[in-house]
This record gives C-alpha cells, sequence and structure tokens, in this order.
C-alpha cells in the first residue's frame, strides 16, 4: 500500500514509512485524505476515534460534514464499513454523541459512517421555515423541483460519499457495507438497500418511515422535492419498492416503540413493508419506547451484531 | 411531593430516564434534576449513584452521552443527576464566563452568591427530597462520582460524609484546586479571601486528614486531555493513607470529553454497584 505523509504536499504519493516530522511523528503512518478533505474533529472512544470530515461536495453543491468511528481493528486492518442515517432535524453528530453505537462497533471491529441529513448554509428562500423540510430533511433523495435542485441526498450518500471514503481511506473496506439509520433515515436506509442490494450485505432500521407516499412527513416532502410527479414518488417509498425487490434474499431488522407519538400518528407505517420470498420484515414492537435516541441506544447492540454477521460472511 | 414537577420520561434498558423539577430552598429557584429508574426499580428498592456534572452541564448531559443506563439496569442501580448551578437568578454577571457562574458544589459565602448552595443542595435538600418521594430509591445506600468538577464535587463530598455513601469515583477531577486557575477564579468569588475555607472544599487537602472508612477511590483521567495538560486537574496530588488508596488510570489518546466518560463508565458503575450491594 502507499500511504501520503500527512507533512508532504497534498498531492505527492510516496511508498515509504514516513521518517517523521512534527505533524507525522515517525513511525506512524496516517494516509493523508484527497486535499478538499478536512478532518474538523477527533476524539478517542472505546479504543478507536470519531473523526468529523468536512468537503465540499458536488451532489451538494456546498459543503458537507460527515462523521466516521474507527474501530481499534481500523490501526491494523480494513473494517467493513456500516453507513447510518439520521432522522429530521439531525446532523452527522447526533449518532456518534447519543447512541452508544461505539462500544459494540469496536468489539465488532465496523466503521460507522454517518452523513448528515441535508445542505446547509446554501440560503434557499423557505429552507429552515420547517423542522420537517429542507435543511435538516433532505429525505435521502435527489430532489427534481428547480428549488430544491441542490437536495441531491441520495447521489450523496449513494456515490459520492463511498467514493470519497474509498479514495481517502484505505482501512475502509468500502466494498462490504451495510446500512442502517432511523425515522427519516431509515426511510433513507430501507430506500437505498431495496435499490442497490448489490452494494449493501444487510439493512436495518428504526422506527423508519416506511411509507412516505401515504403519511404526512412523505406526502409534504415529496411534493416539495418531487413535485406531482406520483411515479417518482415511488422510486423513494420502501413500501413500494418492498414489492419489486429482486436482490439478495433480505431480512430487514426493524425496532419500533409503541409508545412513539408519530408511530401512533401513522407517520410511519412499517406494518406496510410487503414480504416475499427474497425479502423478509423482522419488526419488534417495542412496549413503552418512543421515538428519541434513548429507545435507539437501547437496541442498537441487536443491530449492530446482525450487520457485523452479515459484514464478516 | 406536591411540588416536585415530571417534565420528561423517556424507556430505556427497560428502565426511565425521568426528569424532575422542583422549589429548591437551598438555591431559592427551580432546579431541575434527572433520574435513571432501572428495571429492578419496578420491583424493589434500588441503590443510589449520585453523577456531579463538570463545568457547562446541566442535569442531562449524562443521561445523554455517556451509555450508563446500559450497565445501570444490569446492575439494578438507579442514578441520579443534578444540575451544576442555580439557575435564573439574574444575578449580574452569572453567564459571564463558562467556568464561574458553575457551582463547584459548595456553599458560597460571598453574598452576591449567596444562592449558590450546591454543596447543601447535593448533600442535604436533594437526597432528603428522594427519599421522600420515591419509595423504590433506597436513599441511605448510595454512592457518588462525577467528571472535572463534578469530580471535584463528588471527592470533596465523598471525603466530607464517608458516613453518606459506600463509594466514590471520578473522571478527569478538578483534584486541587486551591492550586489551579479555576479553582482559584471559583474560590475568590465564592468564598471570598478565607483560605482556610477553601481548603474545605479542596479534595487533596481533605484526603489528609481522611478518617472515613478505608476506600479506594477510582480515577480515569485521559492523558491527551487539554485541561490535564493545562494543570488544571492534577489527580496526583491526593494523599493516599492506610484509609484512603487511589486507584489513577492514566488512558493513552483520551481527551475531556463525553466520548471519554462513555469509554470507562462501565468499570465505574460496576464498581459501585458491588460496593452497594456489599
Amino acid at each position: 500500500m502507499s500511504f501520503v505523509c500527512a507533512a508532504a504536499a497534498a498531492s505527492v504519493r510516496i511508498s515509504l514509512r514516513c521518517l517523521g516530522t512534527k505533524a507525522c511523528p515517525p513511525g506512524q503512518i496516517e494516509q493523508l485524505p484527497m486535499a478538499q478533505l478536512k478532518e474538523i474533529g477527533k476524539n478517542k472512544m472505546f479504543g478507536g476515534f470519531n473523526r468529523r470530515f468536512q468537503h465540499p461536495s458536488s451532489s451538494c453543491g456546498c459543503d458537507m460534514n460527515f462523521s466516521v468511528y474507527f474501530p481499534p481493528a481500523a490501526d491494523h486492518g480494513k473494517v467493513p464499513v456500516l453507513y447510518w442515517l439520521s432522522g429530521l432535524t439531525c446532523t452527522d453528530e447526533n449518532f456518534i454523541q447519543k447512541s452508544g453505537a461505539q462500544r459494540v462497533a469496536a468489539a465488532e471491529g465496523v466503521a460507522i459512517v454517518c452523513p448528515d441529513t441535508s445542505p446547509r448554509g446554501l440560503g434557499v428562500e423557505g429552507e429552515s421555515d420547517s423542522w420537517d423540510f429542507g435543511v435538516g430533511a433532505g429525505f435521502y433523495l435527489n430532489a427534481t423541483q428547480e428549488k430544491w435542485k441542490k437536495w441531491r441526498m441520495y447521489d450523496y450518500c449513494t456515490k459520492e460519499l463511498p467514493e470519497l471514503l474509498r479514495s481517502s481511506f484505505d482501512q475502509l473496506d468500502t466494498k462490504n457495507a451495510s446500512i442502517f439509520g432511523h425515522s427519516m433515515g431509515g426511510h433513507g436506509a430501507l430506500t437505498i438497500f431495496l435499490k442497490n442490494p448489490d452494494k449493501y450485505k444487510s439493512v436495518s432500521a428504526f422506527a423508519p418511515i416506511a411509507n412516505p407516499v401515504n403519511c404526512p412527513w412523505g406526502q409534504k416532502a415529496f411534493s416539495g422535492y418531487l413535485g406531482d410527479d406520483k411515479s417518482l414518488w415511488e422510486e423513494y417509498d420502501a413500501s413500494l419498492l418492498s414489492r419489486k425487490y429482486k436482490g439478495h434474499p433480505t431480512k430487514i431488522l426493524i425496532d419500533q416503540g409503541d409508545d412513539d407519538k408519530f408511530y401512533k400518528e401513522k407517520q410511519l407505517l412499517p406494518q406496510n413493508i410487503v414480504e416475499s420470498e427474497l425479502l423478509r420484515v423482522e419488526l419488534h414492537l417495542r412496549s413503552g419506547y418512543d421515538h428519541s435516541y434513548f429507545f435507539i441506544a437501547s437496541f442498537v447492540e441487536d443491530h449492530i451484531k446482525m450487520h457485523a454477521r452479515a459484514l464478516k460472511s
């Protein structure tokens, strides 16, 4: 493998172990990511590292942040990648700060990648008017409406970010990936998986918006981002996509709290996903749990272990 | 109690994070506190582990970021998190500094800050409120731990009241405030110039005269912690004796954050659970 010495010019690749500078102590191999990837945070946790990055995104036309938990195993080999997609109002940081996932990710030797939930700072008129549309509410789709044309979180999550990870971090085995998420991010994980089963080994979700065309959240988002073309709406609806799933045999693990306000308001509808020979749903209705990160933290271990089994098989 | 108001409730690991608000006599204002009730609290009394947070924190940070509830649920221990100072009193300058206005778990003597009585709040008022409000909390069976300023709080409160707590531990505590900028700023503001009073709130000085039950203080400290490197913390200044041992773990590469706390909190809770069940 060749590495770029952090102290060397950004575009120069050398294949020797760095002899050491102040920025890069002797013997410490530090691959320099692509010139425009900036590290904006780093904290040790459970023997590995939470690292936060910023880069100019071509999909979204603005700077985007994302966070990665590198488990200890990443220090001496390639690790599989588990993408986490967050829900409405979240950033790339919520899961890193509140889920407790790193303890399990460290034990299982899996990296966790958390993109943000929308472009930020573009100043589109009305982008912050609602907590469930616009900023913090990208719905993991490629908008077709002119006003929201920078809202291309689908491309960002399925193409741009994986490629950026692949070219920046030798220790991430991006070809060996799974995906999960919460709420709007559960919708994102399910739809992305169902449309790209070749790219992900497994999928799971917490309280996903499983049938957006049939709930207020989805109808608001889709009419705003996608306009009136209902055939396009279907391309981003997990329940509708499940009917035509033709990928590898998969069991979707879903945890759903029964005291979840949005579940009770019929915004989520996990029961509408259609099972088939190729697609099973293991839906756990959890008594007394709500929509919060306390709920996610309570069950995240099961999900990560399931993904780790799939990623290592 | 009639004046205890529940302002939040979320199920977690089979138990409940619950948040409360009440008018405090110690602080002369409404105070919030959070409690994690483990599943075992549904069918019996559980011991209480107090967590004291650091500068800029509220009663919520530990509940949201530590991951402690997983272990507390397994061990059958309740976790109680008070806030870090009175709020909303509108004392001039109370929000000027991120490191002052913070309560430091003492009873201020200076007139301007006379409502800053976190020592009484944590050692008297809150335990009594818990005792009279929650049958499922065995408040006589308690331990205490904390982070940074809260580590200072846990250590000093324990050293002065060993009869009230079975065990004590800390993450990156301010262990010798009279000898660091943070402590000197807080103590001169809250306690004035009486240095003998300062000593009453300094864990390293208190450790020299400890006469309570034989105790081992567990401390985790990151060696990449900015404040440790700036000599604000000084855990090595705690004085050991026959009655008081210190188990100090210097953790390579860890900083002052909740990511550090989360990484080692399991060890602490298990240690406290052993002490509380013995």
